[in-house]
């Protein structure tokens, strides 16, 4: 079975907004100018009533992309038949042109953890994540790609770093990269390496989509949220953790920019689950973040025209 | 990927596990006795311990969303005996498990496996349980998948099977739990009078119950199961020891008309 080609559906640019509960009546009622929406499948697959009649009005209103939370492309569960084929009828459904989920496993003999666990990256993984990726891609229909996640642990001992593990999966698959640039700076900044080296030995050429949050402070070993340090070199005894529950900050926001400027216009996806502000809020937090992509996108249109030049 | 596979073993039980004190404590006896190798063990011993993190992070969501749909009967089970809801979870957690990819589907999950076991360790009242069942019901009809097309459609009559909107269930409960206050504080006991509920999702995707008479339950069981009319009122009055008079053709009239205003009752079934 061979996926369609990207081609065959929209791809959207600029920068969208997650579609979550909180604020679905009200986007649908105001429907305010978005390039694109994206969709968990884990939350519509075999379900009726009103947030399944809502999708159908979003994407009547918005291109969608889908994004999913269980597949386990890392976990050493087989694949779930009857989820994928699920997942296919609902990547048909939404129009998605590709469909994402994470570099992670979350399901361990039988069971689901609903979260987003860590793999190890060690050079027998590589080939064995990749033929999942490619398993996958062929059930549901669309090009896959890969997240790289917010870790908090490496389980185990590593053979390579990130980077270099998520360009040789994405290498051995022949997949796309889903690039959460959030994840890239908390990992970055909790494990103390430099996220520009990071980024410069990922595929950007095979980003297909971003991803972008806010994040919160914990204490280390207690788990108590606190505030950001002063200074975040140091032993400041703090952990970021991905909770998509504030605003982007700052250094995230420059990241995107210098990412951007180096991949050219792929469509951003700002994502919140948790503190939800209102709806609002978050459209001026997205258009924030438009100005900074067109900042990025603008940069790399100079640096093309120059390398044409 | 045996290697993998104890890795995978070992964060699973950090994380779904009823003991959570290893994780602090011999951390690394609980990675060796899940089959986890010396190298990977001395690397995760020499780092932060994070395993407790995401131990609250899979437990947050799981127990979150449980919790979030069956709030009144957590409450009642917590305070009164002993945090019976909590430790319910904790076991489930530990012995079985979420096996669906769909997080609003674990609570479904976790009731199957408690309730009996409540029953039959009468760890809680009976009514209990039919409250978070009932609690439970209403989101789960909410929900419920897209019905299929209906069948062809005619007039009602004594002779054919009825058509009825989906979702529709019948709940049977021993105790007037759906007549409780809402408030998750309240704790007054229900009453203890058997109760059948038809429960639907209505036009605007809200769950619905309408509290039914013991003949009507009868008739309505039936119908449900594909009877023709005639024969269902005939069998459901048999069942319940009542004549098949003017007034209970009467009351069934009514009682379909309802339907059929509620949008409940689409017609029978043409052929």
């Amino acid at each position: 079975m061979k996926p369609t080609t990207i081609a065959h559906r929209a791809r959207p640019e600029g920068v969208g907004l997650g579609l979550r509960w909180d604020f679905l009546d009200e986007l649908l009622e105001t429907a305010p100018t978005l390039p694109f929406l994206e969709v968990s499948p884990e939350n519509y697959m075999g379900r009726g009533g009103y947030y399944d009649e809502a999708l159908d009005r979003a994407t009547a209103r918005y291109p969608i992309l889908t994004h999913g939370l269980t597949m386990s492309v890392g976990g050493v569960d087989p694949l779930d038949e009857g989820y994928l084929a699920g997942l296919r009828a609902f990547v048909a459904r939404a129009k998605s042109p590709w469909h994402s989920d994470h570099l992670c496993f979350g399901s361990y003999d039988g069971r689901i953890l609903h979260d987003l666990l860590p793999v190890p990256f060690i050079a027998s993984e590589v080939s064995r994540i990749a033929d999942r990726v490619k398993r996958a891609q062929d059930a549901i229909g669309v090009p896959m790609a890969i997240e790289n996640v917010s870790s908090y642990m490496h389980p185990g001992a590593k053979e390579m770093g990130e980077a270099e593990f998520i360009a040789r999966v994405c290498e051995a698959a022949d997949c796309k990269l889903m690039l959460d640039v959030n994840n890239a700076w908390v990992n970055a900044t909790n494990f103390g390496f430099d996220v520009d080296e990071w980024m410069a030995a990922v595929p950007l050429d095979r980003v297909v989509q971003m991803h972008i949050a806010g994040h919160d402070w914990f204490s280390d070993g207690t788990w108590e949220m606190g505030a950001r340090p002063p200074r975040l070199d140091g032993d400041h005894g703090m952990l970021i953790v991905d909770t998509h529950g504030a605003d982007v900050c700052g250094e995230v926001r420059a990241l995107l920019e210098r990412v951007l400027a180096r991949t050219g216009p792929v469509p951003v996806l700002l994502e919140r689950d948790q503190s939800i502000p209102p709806l609002e809020t978050l459209l001026g937090e997205v258009r924030e973040l438009q100005e900074v992509y067109d900042r990025g996108v603008a940069a790399f249109a100079s640096g093309a025209a120059r390398r044409l030049a | 990927m045996k290697r993998v596979a104890a890795l995978h073993e070992a964060i699973a039980a950090a994380c779904f596990g009823r003991d959570a004190d290893a994780l602090d404590g011999d951390l690394r006896g609980f990675l060796t006795s899940r089959g986890v190798t010396d190298a990977d063990a001395d690397a995760i011993v020499a780092a932060p311990r994070r395993l407790g993190l995401y131990r609250r992070l899979v437990r947050h969501n799981v127990v979150g969303v449980t919790c979030t749909m069956m709030p009144r009967a957590r409450a009642r089970m917590n305070a009164a005996h002993d945090e019976a809801f909590d430790r319910a979870m904790d076991a489930f957690l530990d012995e079985l498990g979420p096996r669906t990819h769909h997080l609003r589907d674990v609570p479904r999950e976790f009731l199957s496996w408690a309730a009996p076991r409540w029953r039959d360790e009468g760890a809680v009242p009976a009514w209990m349980v039919e409250l978070a069942e009932l609690e439970l019901t209403d989101f789960t009809v909410g929900v419920a998948p897209r019905p299929p097309e209906p069948p062809p459609l005619a007039d009602v009559s004594h002779d054919r099977p009825l058509v009825f909107q989906r979702p529709v269930e019948v709940l049977r409960f021993a105790w007037a739990v759906h007549a409780l206050p809402q408030g998750v504080d309240d704790r007054t006991p229900p009453e203890p009078r058997p109760s059948v509920l038809l429960v639907y999702r209505d036009a605007e995707h809200r769950t619905r119950f309408l509290d039914l008479s013991p003949l009507a339950a009868e008739i309505l069981g039936r119908l449900l199961a594909g009877d023709p009319l005639g024969a269902a009122m005939v069998e459901a009055c048999r069942a319940s020891g009542e004549p098949l008079t003017q007034d209970v053709l009467t009351g069934a009239a009514h009682l379909l008309a309802d339907l059929g205003e509620r949008g409940v009752l689409l017609g029978a079934r043409a052929s």
